[in-house]
């Protein structure tokens, strides 16, 4: 973007990455921070009109166009023909300019109370995306600025591009700030902070001198990056407080005189879910990432967090802190503004109608199987990499797209959800090679792996979201089409193995599980996933071959197989469990780690014949946690489990264990919202406390029944399939019996005997009054 | 079955309400429809469960295949979408049925006022519909944590030509009362791959 | 968007109650049979979704009589090698 020169002014040259982009509140137009090249980080000015479109009748756009020529502040008006996806013909528009963003807010708000009837393209959509149409950036981008000593840009270059596999990374300078101890739980003391390799303890008293060694801290590190543990919930905001109370400014944010960005917490509905978003609080200049309030952190840390940055084009700190679905919106409007395609405000189309007897045939997602409930070995898992992804792109599957055959490819021109998904489908599978060639030493393969994490997200909700209500670019038609393409590749799959010879154990929407007697080296799998790709047009790779895997019934009925729940061993010795408590993320640390301890041990097995060998040892495992809990040598944070609330603790009828928590928090007036977890634990006579009350409680009362229980009942679950029922596994832990396997394998029939248990009469006392029959031990 | 149902609709809106939206009701009413000609169905609600009408269908001995054929059906899900779809429809002379209108309505993501502006809007569509064929509506009330939204009903009530209340027993209300005896099937042994496992017990 | 047809596993549950009258008034060994029916077809429930029958239930006694089948093809089977077992003892 060019501007008159100024003659007097000299022009200078800026090599660097984009760091932030945000609105300038002191002269229209948009604030870039750079970080160049020579390491520095440099404050630019540019003027960024805005524009968005209106259509309607002829004569309310005339009404509109008075009434704007009018208006206090008169923006700039044209007309224009615009293309509006949902709509064949193209669309007449009443253009309007205006020179700042929020200007523009301002005025779409009004506009939408006079004239609520008007379709209002281009309207929401947010600064960064707008500047990303316009110039090509995201977050950290290579570019190349021309600009006045002013810092005012004369023009912005970008030299990179998001789909690059090795970009050129900046070196950010990080800061970590957290308080010592978990606020929600106690009071904390002191801060620690950590930046350059130097760690410091700042204690919170006496405020003035935290506030005063804070400020010189920020001051002589500047970073980047101020990484935090609950800081948007309530370190930055308790800073800031102290920081107004003692009239000592704290430098938080790099750009001077601004200030601070904070959402409120809500409880939303996502994918039939109940979800939860904490209160946040962005910085400018900077980026603030709470690690407890990063969407995916766990999963990927902040590569991940600065991958979805760049792909979406949304600020990092935004990134962050959203849904991928919110990702892949940004991705979907950026690819609409950059083909000249208006984004609505809102989307009006309902769906196109069908007969009664096409709903049946159409509404119903993937292809669901019920496994082999048991053991079975040499097992090869295949998955189409990325299916539903995969499919949209091939068959060019998008709202304004007319609808092909099954898995065919047509020759209409890519529709804006393939142009928007293509790209990153591909840096996927690039990197997914690579991942394959890549020695285990390469640096580079944490970070593809944490940048691949993010991809998988994205990609993986890009599916749910073409059917979201409130999508811009959604269709129901389209989301069915994707479905119904899941479902016939998966048949052709299906076809395609048993045609060469194997036998399908499993099946699950984008996967299945096959087997064929002396098939189980990756080679072996080769020619049937040449035979599916030609089958289907689709990619399918192999997972992997288990050694030995299990699939579990149902807890509830063990009649019923369940679909998902299933563990077993490849052949490099790596695990992989699904559906198992291991995985919940409600379940106690200390039973998902005594879970663990028994998988592992029995991953050790080389072959499903030597299993036999591996019951003594996970019995002996079972035993010693036991034994720990007994003695009262589990911290106590190892027995919390983390139930997920559903709606308000007052809403539910009946009291469930989360329920009653909330309820005891909010007493004391720390109020949870539907969809946070509540950590509790399970005291003795039915009782719960919630861990974040004040006080811990007495370790006597805690109900080592009921962790018994929970203990067992995952214990059984890796037992099953190894031939042992839950009642016997309780049974043998009671004592009093002696468990004998005798097992037919390949190696020949082995015995082994286990001897009673002895250890467990100390049990006994705990559950006397408890009347004991089959299911003896189930308490409360 | 059809003694539930009117012998011949008047060119008018009717207005079915219900816990549920009366769903079941106009289920029914949907499958007697569809033997005798084509409907039109708009679904506000996601409650046009497609199977009890074929087996309504099947007990009157008629295909149920050519039936659900005849039945055109478009599902919304927002109030916009309510909204487009009846400006888009064209006028026809064989029946409209509109399931649990005010679903959308009720959605607390659109502020009251404009939900009533829209509401007016179809309202009047709806209007204009029934001078050609019948129309028949089903609604239920908002719920309890949004009772401001009543006066969304109350718009409705005030355009219908006739009004008739279902008294909703759900099927699963019914299947809680019924008492049941537990499974008798043993645990599944396991599949095909699984190797024989022999237990004693002793002691 | 949450699916208006309900899911194939939900109509299967809704049809297995609106057994329970009959089944209740069964004799408990019949009772038994009628269970093993059941979970019979439930096996085959990702194909029964795939057949988008209208009419489900005549998609479940397909599959119960499939697996009445197998079982009556693997009966016949073990009845045959006894009787060669027998023919070869005699």
């Amino acid at each position: 973007m060019k501007w008159n020169d100024c003659a007097s002014n000299v022009m200078q040259t800026i090599n660097g990455w984009l760091l932030d982009l945000f609105e300038d509140i002191q002269s229209p137009g948009v604030v870039l921070w750079v970080l160049s090249e020579e390491g520095k980080r440099v404050r630019l000015h540019q003027p960024f009109p805005i524009r968005f479109s209106l259509s309607g009748p002829t004569k309310v756009l005339r009404q509109v166009w008075q009434f704007l020529k009018s208006h206090a502040s008169p923006p700039q008006l044209s007309r224009q023909k615009g293309r509006d996806l949902f709509f064949p013909q193209p669309v007449d528009l009443l253009v309007v300019e205006v020179a700042s963003f929020s200007l523009q807010q301002r005025l779409f708000r009004e506009l939408l109370d006079r004239y609520p009837d008007l379709l209002y393209y281009n309207a929401d959509v947010s600064l960064p995306l707008r500047y990303a149409a316009k110039t090509g950036s995201f977050p950290l981008c290579r570019c190349e600025i021309t600009c006045f000593e002013s810092g005012l840009v004369h023009e912005f270059i970008v030299r990179d591009s998001p789909w690059e596999l090795d970009s050129q990374a900046p070196q950010l300078a990080f800061m970590n700030l957290e308080p010592d101890c978990d606020p929600l739980h106690a009071s904390p003391q002191a801060l620690l902070v950590s930046a350059a390799g130097d760690n410091y303890r700042l204690s919170l008293q006496p405020p003035r001198a935290l506030l005063i060694n804070l400020q010189a801290l920020l001051k002589r590190h500047d970073p980047d990056v101020l990484l935090t543990r609950w800081g948007d919930t309530w370190l930055l905001p308790f800073l800031v407080q102290l920081s107004e109370k003692f009239e000592i400014a704290l430098p938080l944010n790099r750009e001077p005189g601004h200030g601070f960005l904070q959402r409120p917490e809500r409880s939303y509905f996502s994918y039939g879910q109940i979800m939860y978003s904490g209160q946040q609080f962005h910085l400018f200049g900077r980026w603030h990432i709470d690690r407890q309030n990063a969407m995916f952190w766990s999963d990927f840390g902040i590569d991940g967090i600065v991958e979805m940055a760049r792909v979406t084009s949304q600020p990092a700190q935004v990134a962050a802190r959203t849904s991928p679905g919110t990702g892949i919106s940004s991705m979907q409007v950026l690819t609409a503004l950059r083909h000249d395609i208006l984004v609505p405000w809102h989307k009006q189309q309902g769906e196109r109608p069908k007969t009664a007897l096409e709903l049946i045939e159409s509404d119903l997602g993937g292809l669901v199987y019920q496994p082999l409930v048991g053991l079975h070995r040499d097992v090869g898992a295949i998955d189409f990499i990325s299916m539903y992804p995969a499919i949209m792109v091939r068959c060019n599957i998008s709202p304004e797209t007319s609808k092909a055959d099954l898995l065919e490819t047509g020759d209409e021109s890519p529709g804006l959800i393939p142009l928007t998904l293509e790209p990153l489908l591909k840096k996927r599978v690039a990197l997914k090679q690579r991942a394959a060639s890549l020695p285990h030493w390469d640096p580079r393969r944490k970070l593809d792996k944490a940048r691949s994490s993010a991809h998988k997200w994205l990609l993986v909700t890009c599916f749910g979201y073409l059917g979201y209500k409130n999508a811009r670019f959604g269709r129901i038609e389209a989301h069915e089409a994707v479905t119904a393409g899941g479902r016939e590749a998966l048949l052709r799959a299906k076809e395609a193995s048993e045609d060469m010879g194997f036998q399908v154990l499993h099946m699950y929407v984008d996967g299945l599980w096959i087997y064929q007697p002396k098939k189980n080296q990756p080679q072996d799998f080769v020619p049937l996933l040449d035979e599916i790709a030609r089958r289907t047009g689709l990619a399918i790779a192999l997972d992997g071959v288990y050694r030995w895997v299990a699939f579990l019934p149902s807890r509830v009925n063990a009649r019923v197989p369940v679909p998902n729940r299933y563990f077993g061993v490849f052949q490099d010795g790596s695990l992989k469990v699904r559906g198992l408590e291991v995985r919940r993320r409600d379940s106690a640390p200390w039973v998902a780690r005594m879970q663990m301890d028994l998988l592992e041990y029995l991953a050790q097995a080389q072959d499903a014949d030597q299993l036999p060998d591996y019951i003594p040892g996970t019995m002996a495992i079972l035993r010693r946690h036991l034994a720990d809990l007994r003695a009262g040598r589990v911290p106590l944070e190892d027995l919390l489990v983390a139930l997920r609330l559903s709606r308000e603790p007052q809403e539910y009828t009946v009291k469930t264990a989360g329920a009653r928590a909330a309820m005891q928090l909010q007493e004391i007036g720390k109020t949870l919202r539907p969809g946070q977890r509540v950590r509790l634990l399970y005291l003795r006579g039915g009782e719960v406390q919630a861990w974040d009350m004040p006080g811990k409680p007495d370790p006597r009362r805690i109900d080592l029944a009921r962790y018994y229980e929970l203990a067992v009942r995952a214990a059984s679950a890796v037992f099953y399939p190894l031939g042992l029922s839950e009642d016997e596994l309780r049974a043998w832990l009671k004592g009093g019996i002696q468990l004998c396997f005798q097992f037919a394998l390949l190696a020949g029939k082995r015995q082994i005997l286990l001897p009673p248990s002895s250890e467990e009469q100390a049990w006994q006392a705990l559950f006397q009054g408890v009347k004991a029959g089959k299911q003896g031990l189930l308490i409360g | 079955m059809n003694t539930l149902l009117p012998a011949q609709l008047p060119n008018q809106l009717l207005l079915v309400m219900g816990e549920h939206a009366a769903s079941h009701w106009m289920l029914e009413l949907a499958a007697w429809l569809s033997m005798q000609g084509p409907a039109r169905v708009l679904d506000g609600g996601n409650r046009f469960n497609a199977y009890p009408v074929a087996q309504s269908i099947r007990r009157q001995h008629f295909d149920p295949r050519v039936a659900l054929g005849r039945i055109r059906l478009s599902r919304a899900f927002t109030c916009y979408q309510v909204h487009a779809l009846l400006t888009e429809w064209p006028a026809v002379q064989h029946p409209t049925l509109i399931f649990d209108l005010l679903a959308t309505f009720y959605d607390e993501s659109v502020n009251l006022p404009e939900s009533q502006r829209l509401l007016r809007k179809v309202l009047w569509q709806l209007q204009q519909l029934s001078k050609l064929a019948p129309v028949v509506v089903s609604t239920r009330m908002p719920a309890t944590i949004c009772a401001e939204r009543m006066v969304l009903f109350e718009m409705l009530k005030a355009q219908a030509g006739s009004f008739r209340l279902e008294l909703e027993v759900q099927p699963q209300d019914v299947e809680a009362i019924a008492p049941s005896q537990p499974t008798l099937l043993p645990f599944l042994e396991g599949g095909a791959a699984t190797k024989s496992i022999v237990r004693r017990k002793y002691g | 968007m949450g699916r208006t047809v309900p899911s194939i596993t939900q109509v299967f549950m809704h049809e297995e109650q609106s057994l329970s009258r009959f089944r209740r008034a069964l004799r408990r060994s019949d009772q038994l049979a009628l269970d093993e029916l059941l979970s019979n077809a439930r096996q085959h429930i990702a194909a029964a979704a795939y057949a988008t029958h209208v009419l489900p239930m005549e998609t479940f006694l397909v599959a119960m009589l499939l697996e009445e089948h197998k079982e009556v093809r693997r009966l016949r089977d073990e009845v045959e090698r006894l009787r060669q077992q027998c023919n070869a003892n005699n």
